[in-house]
């Protein structure tokens, strides 16, 4: 199980990897999964049980993201 | 000797670091911006996205993605008048507008019935801010301002612009000043906001930029791939995505931010161009057009000559002396007709950062004896 975070824009994704990083989430930058979205966009996969922090750390920049829970 | 007086045109020379990272990214880096997740295409979207921080930064703009990159000025203020629904409509102009505003503006004038009016000035183009505030037209309903004049280097009062025009939308042309002058596009209050890479920024050309306040006001200028919302046939509705359809000048963008991060310092003091302008002043038989108000100099002047034509007198200058200059209209025919020196144009004198003090004197030794021609 992995948490998955999408977002619309590339630039959105970018700022949200930098806040990640800032706030020591370890994270990785993935193609958006097909089953998800028809979208060619990049989403962002992190740990399960760093859903909270990543979304207390996204939420104090401002960035919006949607929460995927991925059980591939 | 730099002969280089041509910056208004383009900047030269450049930063070293601009080339460096253009080839970096051409050589080694290489890939695409938004379009995949493999290492490669991150870095170029991480960079990417960094230049355009660098750049949200320097015009004062909070939220990076509220700027979008364009090709040049020119496109960033197509990407305006073309976006915008402003048939029927006034639209307020600086008396010094440049041809990238006034060609769209009379494309726009022929085919939608838009109307222009001139804002009330000075003798040099400057706004007259009270006056404005005074007249403006109850139908106005745009207004386009050239933030520093590419003809006598006016550096119009955009805050005081602003005040005056209350809700009507502004858009700042800042082709010139971006480099040389403050851009506060948050703290003036304009809605949108032109920039060029390669002029005062000394980045590399096919680069600029466009400041979009409010997003979903304006229609994008071109629709096309984005690698956002693919599924649709639509563009996306959100910045910067909605005015960046296809590819990018990445290798020009790295290029940009190279220029923003290894700017040098001026060469000269905030005082040499001033004096340079005075030794000017004090030539026989040349005439200077510039700012009456020394506070309201950009870094370019323009001049004529009693019995030479402008053609003439560039040829002069770099046939004897090596030295570059502009001769002519400047792409700015509205400009020298505020300014009185429509059609026969002027030579425009465009010295950049890396102009010395002894530089300015050179050039004032060929100006005295072109005085003499």
């Amino acid at each position: 199980m992995k948490t998955l975070l999408l977002f619309r824009s590339t630039h959105d994704a970018i700022k949200a990897e930098r806040a990640l990083m800032s706030a020591k989430i370890a994270c990785d930058v993935i193609p958006v999964p097909r089953t998800i979205s028809a979208d060619c966009g990049i989403a962002i996969e992190c740990a399960p049980d760093k859903r909270a922090a990543a979304r207390k750390a996204l939420d104090s920049k401002k960035i919006a993201c949607i929460l995927h829970e991925d059980s591939r | 000797m730099n002969t280089y007086f041509d910056n208004a045109a383009t900047s030269f020379p450049k930063p070293p670091g601009v080339a460096a990272a253009m080839a970096r990214y051409l050589n080694e880096t290489g890939g695409p911006y938004g379009r995949s997740a493999y290492a490669r295409a991150v870095a170029v979207s991480r960079e990417i996205e960094s230049v355009r921080a660098d750049l949200a930064s320097l015009l004062c703009i909070s939220d990076p993605a509220h700027l979008v990159f364009t090709h040049n000025a020119t496109h960033a203020i197509n990407t305006v008048l073309s976006g915008l629904d402003l048939a029927g409509k006034r639209v307020l102009i600086s008396p010094l507008e440049h041809n990238a505003t006034a060609r769209p503006l009379e494309r726009l004038k022929r085919e939608r019935g838009v109307v222009m009016d001139a804002m009330p000035h000075f003798a040099d183009g400057m706004v007259d801010v009270q006056c404005l505030a005074a007249s403006i037209p109850k139908d106005a309903a745009f207004a386009v301002v050239n933030h520093l004049s590419n003809v006598n280097g006016v550096i119009q009062p955009i805050a005081g612009i602003k005040h005056a025009l209350g809700a009507i939308p502004l858009l700042v042309d800042a082709a010139q000043s971006a480099g040389h002058v403050r851009l506060d596009c948050e703290g003036w209050g304009v809605d949108f906001c032109a920039v060029t890479g390669h002029k005062g920024l000394l980045g590399p050309t096919g680069t600029g930029a466009l400041y979009v306040r409010d997003p979903r006001a304006l229609q994008p200028f071109i629709t096309g791939g984005t690698g956002s919302r693919s599924d649709s046939a639509e563009m996306p509705d959100f910045a910067p995505d909605k005015f960046e359809a296809g590819t990018m000048n990445i290798a020009g963008i790295f290029g940009l931010g190279a220029a923003i991060r290894d700017r040098p310092a001026p060469r000269h003091s905030n005082a040499d161009f001033p004096a340079f302008l005075e030794g000017i002043c004090a030539l026989k038989d040349i005439r200077l057009y510039h700012a009456l108000d020394p506070a309201h100099q950009g870094l370019l002047v323009s001049i004529s000559h009693a019995r030479l034509d402008s053609a003439q007198a560039s040829l002069f200058l770099n046939s004897r002396f090596g030295i570059e200059t502009r001769a002519g209209l400047q792409c700015a025919p509205l400009a020298h007709r505020t300014l009185g020196t429509f059609p026969a144009g002027t030579v425009r004198i465009a010295p950049s950062i890396y102009h010395t003090p002894q530089e300015f004197e050179q050039l004032l030794g060929a100006l005295s004896e072109l005085s003499r021609q």
